[in-house]
Parts: structure tokens; C-alpha cells; sequence
């Protein structure tokens, strides 16, 4: 916005420069004098800290004690240390479940099915239920993890109250199922609502001519739709990805228990940076998070650009 | 190959919209027929419930004397070429061309060479079909949409507007190839357009359409001649047929306080004190600089070139009539004129229904009178 404000020509002032130069040197000015405040900002709050955490990788920054005071440069030793931690691949291994599960199966794959369901739905019926699903998205996640706590609870929970007082200990039996449908009921609503305007996009005499042809609604669906939606689900693909990864509620539920089966690389870099203080090794951690992100988004990039 | 009859065909829209009311329709094996009219007059919506793509309230639907108006789309054996092509931008043209084969589970090789014979009969070939439609021009990509469709060997095809997304030049080369590969196929083809020039030129026979409803179903040069009401004579021509009321009177229609003689044709057909409506063609208007028997007189308001002629627009007291003009002849604006219907060309209506004098009068319960300037 402010770079477009920026390049509107402004009249020449001062009669002794030609009045191109001038105008010129008015724009350059007025885009730094717009651009300024935003950069300021990404600086302080994203460049920096982001910088900063990679040199506190490298230290042996503790919240407490002598190196709290007095960090020193460790070199690699954070990262040799993670990855030579069972409890590190064990995150690993539970964030690659978590994402798989609750994002790419779970909020993908719900998602476009109720797009898909549900596209010719319009009026009332389609406003509740584009509401509802919405709901889920939009309540902050210490709302959502309460709810899901009571859902769940074994003794007075409402999923087992709904089975008939089962007491079934859902939280404790099954913590990374749980966490993962919770994820999915929470996160659907996006990928529903990218697919439905992708959809929509898909000009109707495309699927009548299928139609037309005698395609099944299967072959329509491999054929014709997701080809031309590639773009729009390879994008969602990437958003849910990463917002996954990166995402902190479950915590909210499991605290990352039982016995570590929900701790999600977030979780484990909370742990161990802010309860046990080792703010080094924490940013190490997240400097991989990072990478991880980063290689994610690449696969997704390359296989965008893949579609000739 | 196939014949194809409707039926007392009805399409009410939910909210009460009716597309389609009560239509009856014969059209012929090897038929070209065009279905014309205004937008929202239902002539895409009769081309959908052939197709199988709108369910009818009620009525029947034949291909080649079978019924198939509960059956699906893809077993009535027609083809539709839609006004956006309908191309898939992710297939090749050889895929897109084949697609129907693929669905029908023919294999990769019978597909391509399917692809390549039909494609050579309408110039598609070589490395044109290795690219995607994106890469080809608007009259390539018509006519692969054209080849899918002939690929797919149907008993009729159905074609929603195909050449109305072509530049006007490019439409009027595609509107004779079209006619011809019609003509060496020879399959029965229902046409919709809103170009009544489209019409006139590729149809056998083509039904006039409004509100549901078929106004004339007759032969283009019918239809263009002798339109069986006001509202195809205001519709079809280029230029707009001249619609002048007038009271009959002895042997002499009243325009504007001017005397228009009776032809013999449609002398018996009216009688004295009748209010009608007189349909002439501008080009079947003489024009001249001095006075004629049985003529109108009046001043030259418009001038509209129009190539070969000159579209002139007369004020004959509060009416405006229209006269094509060869370039020679042309008068200047202020001008006094006179102007001579043709004869055999004049057609009258009822002022009530519109329709032609001395045509039987037809229940017309809730259809509202056309009058004109009701458009």
C-alpha cells in the first residue's frame, strides 16, 4: 500500500533542478519516507529476533545461573546434542504423525470432501453449515482446549457420556489420535472454504461435458477437477503444513503426555527453552524447526512450478 | 444417426421461472437446426434437457425413437460443444480430443490415433496436438472442442453458441466450416445462437424463440420473408423490419394520414376499419426524389452507412421509417423523399396478437400482446 502511494509523481518544487530530476527525487524520498515505519517494525520484531535466536543456538544461554549471565559460544554442540537425543527424533517423528495426520489427511482431505459435498448447496443450509464449521476455526485455542478437555474428560466427558458412560480414557489411551482429530475439527474450516472457492472457479461446462461422456463422478474427480485445483490445493497445502508444524494448542490439552506421545517439536522446544531454562538449546531447536519449515515449503514450491 | 421429437415440453425454474413451455418440436435426421431468440427466451435450456443437463417438469424427449427423458446424459449418444469450449487447460489437445474415448475405457493407442484421423479433417495435427489448449488461438481451440465432440461419433450434436467467442471475421470463415462438416457428417445438429445472421446462414430450419415459447419454426429464408409475427419480424434482419400501424381503409391502408395501397395477397384478409400493423423490410423500400403512386412522403432524418448501402431513416409524420439505399442514390438529410413498399413484400399483422392478418387465431393465455416499440 505504501509503495503504491509512493509511486504517484509528485509536482516539481524548486525551479532551479529540471523537473523530472526533482520529481524523481521526490518519489525516491516520499517511497523511504512510506516504506520506513513497516521496515522498522519486520526489523525489530522479525529480523532481529530471528537473527538472535541463531546466535543464542550457538550459546550455552541458560534463563538462570552463571550462564545466564555470562553465555558462551558453544559452536555446534546444541545441534549435535539434539540430534544425538532420543527425545528430539521422538518429536520429530510425533510432529511428522501430528502434521500428516491432522493436516494433510485430516483438514485436506475433510475439507475438500465437504467442499466437494456440499457445492451445490446454497442458501440457509449452506450459511449454517459454513458457520459451524467456522466456529471451530475462530475460537482462541485456550477456549477450544477447554472444550476439548471436557469433550474428552474420562469420567464426565461428553464424548463418553454420549456412549453411554463409557469412561473410556481417551487423552490417556489414544493422545495423538486425539490431538489430531481435535487439529482436524479445528483447522477444516480453511481448507473447506479454499476448496469451495476453487471449486467455483471450475467452469461448469468442464464437468457437463464429462458428464457427457459418461464420466463417473470418480473420473470426473481425477480427470478433470483436481488437475485444474492443483494449484489451489498445493497452496493449502503449504498454509496447513506449516501452520501445523508450528502449532502450540495441543499443549494446551496434553501438555505433550502421556510419557511424551503428543510432544510436537513446539512443545519440545518450550520445555526444554522456558521450563528447563536451556534458551541456547531451545534456539537451536527452533533454528531446525526453521529448516524443517523452510523444506517444506520448497517441496511445495517445486511441485507448484512443476505443472508445465 | 437419429431424428429427434419434444413433446409437450415444460421447464419450470425453482422461483417460477418458465423456460420452457409446452414446446413441441420435430427435427429431422441430418437436420441443421437452429434454435434463435433473445436471451432468457429458453433456447439454452431446451439445448441442456436434450442434452440431459436440466430435468423437464413434464413433457417428452426423443433421440431416433427412443425415449430418454429419465436417461442420464451419457446414454443418449449426444455430443455439445459449449460457447467456452469447455477445453481441458491440464490435457493435451490429442487428450482433449480423446477424453470421451478414455472414459469409455479404449486404450492409450486407439485413443491417440482416434484423435489424430479426427483431428486431420479439421486441420489439427502434427505437434498442435502435443500442446495445451492455452497455447492455441481462439479458432483452434473451437475446433478442437469440435473434434472431441465428432470423436465421440454422437447421434446429434448439440452446439451452445460456439462461435460467438470468435472475432467477427474469424466467426464468419468458422460459420461456413462448420456448415460444410455438418453437410459431410451428416449428423442431426441443434444449433442455439442469439445472431439471427448466424441462423439465417447455417440452418435448414430454425425456430424463432420467446418466453418458452416457439414463434416460428420455418425456414430461414421463411422466417426472414414472411415472419409469422411482429415479434420475429422485429427480431430477425439486420436491419430492423419497419413496423407501422395503420387502419385499413378502401382498397388503401392509412400510415401516418398517408394512403399505403392493399397488396392483392392480403386484400381478402382484412376488412375496412381494422387497425394493423404493416412489416416492410428497409430493403424492400424504394426510395425516390420525386412522387410515386401508393407511396409515403416524408423528410430524411439519418443517415447510416452500411458498406454496399445507406440505412435512411424518414420521418413520415410522427412515425420513422426505414429504406436501405444503394450508394448512387443516396439523398442528403432534410431532404424530401418518397417511399414505395414493395408490394409482394408488405406483410400485415393484428394489432391484438401480432400475429399475421388471416392466420388462425392461437389461445395465447398469459403471452402479452406484441406490439411495436414493446420491446
Amino acid at each position: 500500500m505504501s509503495s503504491r502511494a509512493a509511486e504517484r509523481p509528485s509536482p516539481p518544487r524548486g525551479a532551479s533542478t529540471p523537473p523530472e530530476a526533482s520529481a524523481a527525487a521526490l518519489q525516491t524520498r516520499g517511497a523511504v519516507a512510506f516504506l520506513t515505519p513497516a521496515l522498522l517494525l519486520i526489523g525489530i520484531f522479525l529480523v532481529f529476533p530471528a537473527l538472535w535466536t541463531l546466535y543464542l543456538g550457538i550459546t550455552d544461554y541458560r534463563l538462570t545461573g552463571i550462564q545466564a549471565a555470562q553465555p558462551q559460544v558453544i559452536g555446534l554442540d546444541n545441534y549435535a546434542s539434539a540430534l544425538g537425543d532420543p527425545a528430539f527424533a521422538n518429536s520429530l517423528w510425533v510432529t511428522l504423525l501430528y502434521v500428516l495426520g491432522s493436516a494433510v489427511i485430516g483438514q485436506l482431505g475433510l475439507g475438500f470432501a465437504l467442499a466437494w459435498t456440499f457445492r451445490r448447496w446454497r442458501g440457509p443450509a449452506r450459511n449454517a453449515l459454513e458457520v459451524l464449521v467456522i466456529a471451530a476455526w475462530i475460537i482462541p485455542s485456550s477456549v477450544v482446549a477447554f472444550l476439548w478437555i471436557a469433550f474428552l474428560d474420562t469420567h464426565n466427558g461428553t464424548l463418553n457420556a454420549a456412549l453411554g458412560n463409557a469412561d473410556i480414557p481417551w487423552l490417556f489411551s489414544w493422545p495423538l489420535l486425539s490431538i489430531i482429530v481435535f487439529n482436524t475439527w479445528r483447522g477444516t474450516a480453511f481448507s473447506m472454504l479454499l476448496c469451495g472457492g476453487a471449486l467455483n472457479t471450475l467452469p461448469p461446462s468442464h464437468l457437463e461435458t464429462a458428464r457427457l461422456a459418461g464420466a463417473s463422478n470418480w473420473q470426473q474427480l481425477r480427470d478433470i477437477v483436481l488437475p485444474s485445483i492443483r494449484g489451489h490445493l498445493l497452496t493449502n497445502l503449504l498454509l496447513i503444513s506449516l501452520w501445523t508444524f508450528n502449532d502450540f494448542t495441543p499443549y494446551l490439552i496434553t501438555a505433550g503426555g502421556p510419557n511424551f506421545a503428543t510432544d510436537t517439536l513446539p512443545v519440545y522446544i518450550f520445555r526444554n527453552a522456558l521450563i528447563n531454562f536451556q534458551l541456547g538449546y531451545g534456539a537451536a531447536i527452533s533454528a531446525i524447526l526453521l529448516l524443517i519449515n523452510l523444506v517444506i515449503a520448497l517441496v511445495y514450491l517445486r511441485l507448484l512450478r512443476a505443472r508445465s | 444417426m437419429a431424428d429427434l421429437e419434444i413433446r409437450g415440453l415444460t421447464k419450470i425454474f425453482p422461483g417460477g421461472m418458465r423456460a420452457l413451455d409446452g414446446l413441441d418440436l420435430q427435427i429431422q435426421d441430418g437436420e441443421f437446426f437452429a434454435l434463435l431468440g433473445p436471451s432468457g427466451c429458453g433456447k439454452t435450456t431446451l439445448l441442456r434437457s436434450i442434452a440431459g443437463l436440466e430435468t423437464p417438469n413434464s413433457g417428452e424427449i426423443h433421440i431416433g425413437g427412443r425415449d430418454v427423458t429419465r436417461l442420464p446424459p451419457a446414454a443418449r449418444d449426444v455430443a455439445m460443444v459449449f460457447q467456452d469450449y469447455a477445453l481441458y487447460p491440464h490435457m493435451t489437445v490429442a487428450d482433449n480430443i480423446a477424453y470421451p474415448l478414455k472414459v469409455r475405457r479404449v486404450g492409450r493407442k486407439e485413443r491417440r490415433e482416434a484423435a489424430e484421423s479426427v483431428g486431420r479433417s479439421l486441420q489439427i495435427q502434427g505437434a498442435m496436438l502435443d500442446r495445451r489448449p492455452g497455447q492455441l488461438s481462439g479458432g483452434q481451440q473451437q475446433r478442437v472442442a469440435l473434434a472431441r465432440a465428432i470423436a465421440y461419433r454422437p447421434h446429434v450434436f448439440l452446439f451452445d453458441e460456439p462461435l460467438s467467442n470468435l472475432d467477427a471475421r474469424l466467426r464468419l470463415e468458422a460459420r461456413t466450416f462448420l456448415k460444410q462438416l455438418q453437410r459431410e457428417l451428416g449428423v442431426t445438429t441443434v444449433y442455439v445462437t442469439h445472431d439471427q445472421a448466424e441462423a439465417l446462414a447455417l440452418a435448414d430450419r430454425m425456430a424463432v424463440m420467446d418466453q418458452g415459447r416457439i414463434r416460428q419454426l420455418d425456414t430461414p429464408s421463411n422466417c426472414f420473408l414472411r415472419p409469422a409475427n411482429t415479434f420475429v419480424a422485429a427480431f430477425i434482419g439486420s436491419t430492423p423490419m419497419n413496423l407501422l400501424p395503420a387502419t385499413v381503409q378502401e382498397g388503401t391502408f392509412e400510415v401516418a394520414g398517408q394512403k399505403v395501397m392493399i397488396p392483392e395477397a392480403i386484400r381478402a384478409k382484412v376488412s375496412v376499419g381494422d387497425t394493423v400493423i404493416l412489416g416492410v423490410r428497409p430493403e424492400y423500400v424504394s426510395v425516390s426524389p420525386t412522387e410515386l403512386p401508393g407511396s409515403l412522403t416524408g423528410t430524411v432524418r439519418v443517415l447510416e452507412n452500411l458498406g454496399v448501402d445507406s440505412l435512411v431513416t424518414v420521418e413520415v409524420g410522427d412515425l420513422r421509417v426505414q429504406a436501405t439505399v444503394p450508394e448512387e442514390r443516396v439523398p442528403a438529410v432534410g431532404d424530401r423523399i418518397w417511399l414505395a413498399p414493395d408490394q409482394r413484400r408488405l406483410l400485415a399483422y393484428r394489432q391484438d396478437d401480432g400475429e399475421q392478418v388471416g392466420a388462425p387465431k392461437v389461445a395465447q393465455s398469459d403471452a402479452p400482446a406484441l406490439v411495436p416499440g414493446a420491446e
